[in-house]
C-alpha cells in the first residue's frame, strides 16, 4: 500500500474492504476504539438501571421462585411507587439522612474554615500539626466507625473519662446515637474541608491581605471582604462536595450502629441495605434507588445551572 | 515636621543586615529611595509600615515612637507594585474601602470619592473592575485607594514600573501634582534611577542594605559622597579611572590618561584614587585650561537631543554624552577634553575629597 501513488489510493478508497475504510477514517477508527468502554458502560450502567425501573413495577423478590425477567407475572402498575411515598420508615431515613448532612456539613465548614484561616500564618510545628490534622481523613471510614464504635461503648474510654456510669450508653440511647454518629463523621471530613479551604485561602494573594489591612482592615473585616469573596468557588465546590458523600453514608453508622437504636440512625443507605439484604424486598429497594436517583440528578442540575449563571 | 523619621534602625538577617539607618521625611515632602534591586529598599519600607520591627533603634512617626503601634495604627498608606487592587470589587469599592473600613458616614463617603476620583480623573471607570481596565487606569485607581485613606504619608513601592515608558512618565507628572497640590508626604521606592531623580524634593541612595547618601537629586548627582553613589547614579553612568595623587597632593595621575590633573582639596597624598568624569563632562575637541587627550570612536548612539559616543582610551570604554547630533566615523580618532570644573575625586576607601 505504501507505495502507491496519491491518485491510486483515492481510486482504491471506494472499492476498498471495510477496515480498509476504517483505517483511513479517524471518525470510524474512533467509533470502534471507544466501542468496547461502551459496551462495558452498557452493561454495568444501562442494563442494571433498565433492569431496576422494570423490577420497580413488579412484586418480585428473589424468594419468588421465578427468575426477575418473568417478573412481568407479578406486575403491581406501580404500586411500589405508591407505597414507597406512604412509608414512614422511607421518610424516616430520608430525615435522618438529610439532618447530618446539615448538621455535620456546615459543623465540618465551620471548623475547617476556622483552621485554615489558624494555618495560613507560619507557626512552629506547622507542618507536624498539618500531618495529624490530615489522617483522620486518611482512614478508612469503616475503621474510623469501628473506633467510635469503642470510644462511644458504655465501657468505653468516652464514658470512663466523663465517669459516666455504663448505662449511659451513646449508641443505644435514642437522642444520642445520632449525635455519636454525627460527630464521627465530623472527625474524619473537617479534614478534608480544611483541606480544601486551605487551598482557597492560600490562593488570595498575600499583597492584597497586606493592602486591606494598611487600609485599616481589622482582621475580621478582612476575612469577609478580602478572603471569602475570593473563595468563593472554593467554598462551594467543598460544601457540594461534602453534601453529596455525606448523602451517601453508611459505614459509619453500619458499623457503629447499624441503623439502631430501632431505626433511630437508619439513613438511606443503611435503609437500602437493610430492606435489600435483610428482607429480601428487591423490587421495593430499586423503587427506591431509582426515585433517589432521579431526585438528586434533578438537584444537581439545578444546582449546576444556578452555579453557572452565578 | 517631622513625619517619618528613622534612627540608628537596624534589621539584622542571617546573609544581610540593614542598617542603621537614618533618615527623616519631613511633613509634604516627596522623599525617594532609590538603589539598586535587592539592596534593602522595601525592607526599608516595612520597617516604616510597621511589617518589620527593627533591631535596634527606633522608627519615629509624627513624634510618636513606632515600636507599640499597630500597622493599621500607624496611618501609612502605601501603593504596591503590583497594586494589589481587590479584584472583586469595583473601581469605587476599591477607593472607598479605606473609609469604609474606618467607619466614615455615607455624606463622608461620597465627598472624598468625588474628591479622589476628581483629582485622579477616575469618575469615568469608577464601575469597572479591575480586570476591565487598563494598566493606568488599574494604577490610578490605587493611588486612589491609598489617597483616599487619607493618611499622614503614602508609601510608594515601584508603584509604576509596570507601566510603559510614555505612561510611566505621564504618571510621574501626575504623582508630583497629587503630592503638591495635597501637601501629602509621599515616599517613593524605585531602583529606576531617572524616575526617582525626576519626581523627588531629596533622594536617598541605599547600597548594600545602608544609606550611601541623602540628598536633593541635584547634590546626589553633583556632588556623590562616596564612589558606590557615584556609580549607581547617572546613566550612562560616570567614567573611572583609577590612578594615584602626587606627592604634593595638587595633582592625580590617572593610569590610563596621559597628563596628570591639577586638584584641590586636601587628597591624601602619594595614595592610590579615582577619579570621576561624567559623560557629559568629556567634550570633543581642545578646551583651554582642561586636560585633553585622544581616543578611538568605536560607535555612536543619537538619541536625538543629544548623542552618546562610545569611545576607547586604551582597554577602558569611555562614554561621552554631548548635546545634539554629531557625525563621527567609528574607530577614527578623536581629540576629547575633561571639564576640570566637574570632576570627582574619591580616595582608596570609596569616599569623596
Amino acid at each position: 500500500m505504501t507505495d502507491q501513488t496519491a491518485p491510486e489510493i483515492s481510486n482504491n478508497h471506494a472499492n476498498a474492504g471495510y477496515w480498509t475504510r476504517v483505517a483511513r477514517d479517524g471518525q470510524k477508527m474512533g467509533f470502534w476504539f471507544v466501542l468496547p468502554t461502551l459496551l462495558l458502560l452498557v452493561f454495568i450502567v444501562v442494563f442494571p438501571l433498565l433492569m431496576q425501573l422494570y423490577l420497580s413495577f413488579t412484586w418480585w423478590t428473589p424468594l419468588e421462585g421465578i427468575p426477575w425477567y418473568q417478573a412481568w407475572e407479578v406486575f403491581n402498575w406501580g404500586e411500589n411507587y405508591w407505597y414507597m411515598v406512604t412509608d414512614p420508615r422511607f421518610w424516616g431515613a430520608l430525615w435522618r439522612t438529610v439532618l447530618i448532612m446539615i448538621v455535620a456539613v456546615p459543623a465540618q465548614f465551620f471548623l475547617g474554615m476556622a483552621l485554615a484561616y489558624l494555618f495560613i500564618d507560619q507557626f512552629p510545628g506547622r507542618k507536624l500539626f498539618y500531618s495529624i490534622m490530615l489522617t483522620p481523613m486518611m482512614i478508612v471510614p469503616a475503621v474510623v466507625g469501628l473506633m467510635f464504635f469503642l470510644l462511644f461503648q458504655g465501657t468505653g474510654p468516652i464514658n470512663d473519662h466523663l465517669g459516666l456510669p455504663p448505662e449511659f450508653s451513646c449508641l443505644t440511647d435514642v437522642n444520642r446515637a445520632m449525635i455519636s454518629v454525627i460527630i464521627a463523621d465530623i472527625w474524619q471530613w473537617t479534614p478534608l474541608m480544611f483541606l480544601i479551604l486551605l487551598a482557597g485561602m492560600l490562593g488570595v494573594p498575600s499583597d492584597q491581605l497586606l493592602a486591606a489591612r494598611l487600609l485599616g482592615g481589622s482582621n475580621w473585616q478582612n476575612f469577609f471582604k478580602i478572603i471569602l469573596p475570593r473563595m468563593k468557588t472554593v467554598i462551594i465546590i467543598a460544601l457540594v462536595l461534602r453534601a453529596v458523600e455525606c448523602f451517601k453514608i453508611f459505614d459509619l453508622v453500619f458499623i457503629m450502629t447499624n441503623g439502631g437504636p430501632g431505626v433511630q440512625t437508619e439513613t438511606i443507605s443503611v435503609f437500602l441495605y437493610n430492606q435489600t439484604f435483610g428482607e429480601l424486598e428487591w423490587a421495593y429497594v430499586a423503587t427506591m434507588g431509582l426515585s433517589i436517583l432521579i431526585a438528586l440528578s434533578i438537584l444537581a442540575m439545578k444546582g449546576l445551572s444556578y452555579m453557572a449563571k452565578k | 515636621m517631622t513625619a517619618i523619621e528613622l534612627t540608628n534602625a537596624v534589621k539584622s538577617y542571617p546573609e544581610f543586615t540593614l542598617g542603621p539607618i537614618n533618615m527623616s521625611v519631613e511633613q509634604g515632602e516627596f522623599f525617594g529611595i532609590f538603589g539598586p534591586p535587592s539592596t534593602g529598599k522595601t525592607s526599608i519600607l516595612k520597617l516604616i509600615l510597621g511589617l518589620l520591627q527593627p533591631d535596634e533603634g527606633q522608627v519615629v512617626l509624627s513624634g510618636r515612637d513606632g515600636a507599640g503601634m499597630d500597622v493599621a495604627e500607624r496611618g501609612i498608606s502605601m501603593v504596591f507594585q503590583n497594586l494589589a487592587l481587590f479584584p472583586h470589587m469595583t473601581g469605587r469599592e476599591n477607593i472607598i474601602f479605606p473609609l469604609r473600613e474606618r467607619g466614615a458616614s455615607e455624606r463622608e463617603i461620597a465627598e472624598r470619592l468625588d474628591f479622589v476620583s476628581e483629582v485622579l480623573h477616575v469618575s469615568h471607570i469608577l464601575h469597572k473592575n479591575p480586570a476591565q481596565m487598563s494598566g493606568g487606569e488599574r494604577q490610578r485607581i490605587a493611588l486612589g485607594r491609598a489617597f483616599a485613606a487619607d493618611s499622614r504619608a503614602m508609601l510608594l513601592d515601584e508603584p509604576i514600573a509596570a507601566l510603559d515608558a510614555r505612561l510611566r512618565e505621564e504618571m510621574r507628572v501626575e504623582l508630583k501634582r497629587l503630592q503638591r497640590e495635597n501637601n501629602q508626604t509621599f515616599v517613593y521606592v524605585s531602583h529606576d534611577e531617572e524616575e526617582v531623580m525626576a519626581i523627588s524634593d531629596r533622594v536617598a541612595v541605599v547600597i548594600d542594605g545602608k544609606i550611601a547618601q541623602i540628598g536633593t537629586p541635584d547634590e546626589v548627582y553633583s556632588r556623590p559622597d562616596s564612589l558606590a553613589v557615584a556609580k549607581v547614579i547617572g546613566s550612562p553612568p560616570m567614567n573611572l579611572f583609577q590612578g594615584y595623587f602626587d606627592e604634593h597632593g595638587a595633582h592625580f595621575k590617572a593610569d590610563i590618561l596621559p597628563e596628570s590633573v591639577a586638584i584641590s582639596g586636601a587628597p591624601p597624598k602619594g595614595r592610590e584614587g579615582t577619579l570621576g568624569v561624567r559623560p557629559e563632562d568629556i567634550w570633543l575637541g581642545e578646551s583651554d585650561g582642561n586636560p585633553s587627550f585622544e581616543v578611538t570612536v568605536s560607535s555612536v548612539e543619537p538619541l536625538g537631543s543629544y548623542t552618546i559616543i562610545n569611545a576607547m582610551l586604551g582597554e577602558q570604554i569611555l562614554k561621552i554624552r554631548t548635546p545634539g547630533q554629531v557625525i563621527l566615523r567609528e574607530g577614527s580618532a578623536q581629540r576629547v577634553s575633561l571639564d576640570s570644573r566637574h570632576l570627582h575625586l574619591f580616595d582608596q576607601t570609596g569616599q569623596r575629597i
